[in-house]
Parts: C-alpha cells; structure tokens; sequence
C-alpha cells in the first residue's frame, strides 16, 4: 500500500503542486521585491526559507530516486507515471534554482 | 541485454544526483557572488556623458566599484535601519590636467547628485591621481544631505 502509493499518480501531481509553489514563491521573492520589504524581516523570512526549501530538495532526491526505481525498474509499464517523474524532475531542478536564488537573499 | 526502460530510469538517477555536485559542494556555495553596488541606468548615463566630454582631451576611466552601498545597504536605507550614511565615491584613473578635471566635476556633481538619489548618501566624492605625482591623491567632495 505504502509503496504504491509514493508512485501513485495522483501523489505525483501533488509533488508537482508542491515544486510549482516554492518556484512561483522564490520568483515573488525575486521580483516583486516592494512586496516584501514591507515586512520588518524579510530577510530573516528569507532564511527561514531558505532552510525550508534545503530539506525539500534533499528529501526530493531520497523520494524521486524511490520513484525512478519503482517506475522504471519494475516489470510493469506505465506511461502516464513515467512522463509525471519526469516533470516532476524538472521542476526539481527549479526548486534547486529558487533555493540558490535565496541563498543569496540573507546576510550570513 | 538490458532492456531501455532500465537504462533510461538510470539517466533519470544521475539526472537528479549530478546537480547534488553543485547544490552540496561547500566551494560552490562559497563561491556565490557577494552583493555588489549596480548603477542605475540614468546615472550610468551621466557617467558616460561625462567621460566622453573628458575623453576629448585625456583618456580616463570612470569608476564606482569601491563603494559600499551594495544590496543590503539600500535595502537598509528603504527600511530606515542605517545608523550613519555612507558617501558616494567616483574614482577617476591617473588624470593629467588637475584644473580641467575639476572644472567638468563641478559641472557634473550636480547632475551626478541628482541621478544617485540624496535618501542613501551622505556626500559625493570624487577622487583622483595626477600623472605626475602619483603619491597624491586629489580628493572632491560634495555635500548631498
């Protein structure tokens, strides 16, 4: 149960809702700045984020391999799956992005 | 033989573990671009105006990399967080003729002054080498505030 679940299609499109948010996030961040100076501390926010949007990509790479080699390594074949890892891995490389992006977004 | 779909899902691996080289790598994360002070648009267009009229009787380089109003410290300012105002400094190469070269600062400071926005800064400044005696350095400056 646990296992198909991980790859079931409709936890794919979750995971992909969940990467849109932090990319379309960090791209307010970067370019509606008058936004956010509103806020007394932006930049402590922007760390906290920052962190945040670390762990998602790390446990992104523990989960995608999980589904790669449950979808690819498998005997049964699914298209649908196997298209949706692999939006699902570029929009990985997006949140990869938005989190460079923050990294330079606080003082350290 | 090993079938494509296993080969294919061991690109998709090294697709997402390659870019861990980079996103992991304390160099590259040291290596980030710090902050940097960028002209504005219209003031890079005074500069220029203002080289090229030099340029017509000495060759010299007008520069803005040395001062500190980077990111944070506009950011700052916006925010009222600053407890003192930095100066605006404009660094001119070796020159030749003192006397020319203050004569277009003082035509310029005005309109330099103008493009920069007085919020941030305290003063503008200009500094300078002559040719001929370059232990000495000339210093202009300009109060904004």
């Amino acid at each position: 149960m646990k296992n198909s679940f991980l790859i079931s299609v409709s936890f794919l499109k979750y995971q992909s809702a969940a990467y849109l948010f932090v990319i379309l996030w960090t791209v307010l961040i970067a370019k509606v700045q008058s936004m956010f100076v509103i806020f007394k501390y932006t930049e402590l926010i922007n760390e906290v984020l920052f962190f945040i949007y670390f762990v998602v990509v790390l446990s992104s790479v523990i989960l995608l391999i999980k589904q790669i080699s449950r979808i690819y390594f498998s005997s049964e074949s699914n298209i649908k799956r196997s298209v949706w890892i692999v939006v699902n891995i570029f929009l990985y490389y997006g949140v990869l992005l938005a989190d460079l992006y923050l990294a330079s977004q606080f003082r350290s | 033989m090993i079938p494509l779909r296993k080969i294919l899902g061991v690109l998709l691996i090294i697709g997402v573990l390659f870019p861990m080289l980079l996103f992991l790598n304390p160099f590259a994360w040291g290596m980030r671009r710090a902050p940097e002070y960028v002209r504005s648009e219209r003031l890079e267009k005074v500069l220029e105006e203002m080289n090229n009229e030099i340029n017509k009787s000495e060759d010299i380089e007008i520069e803005t990399y040395n001062n500190t109003p980077n990111l944070w410290y506009l950011r700052d300012c916006q925010n009222d967080k600053l407890d003192s105002l930095e100066n605006f400094e404009i660094q001119f190469s070796k020159v030749k003729n003192d006397s020319f070269i203050k004569e277009k600062i003082k035509k310029y400071a005005p309109l330099i002054g103008e493009e920069i926005g007085c919020k941030c800064y305290d003063s503008l400044i200009f500094k300078f080498e002559l040719k001929e005696n370059e232990m000495q350095q000339s210093v202009i400056g300009f109060k904004i505030k």
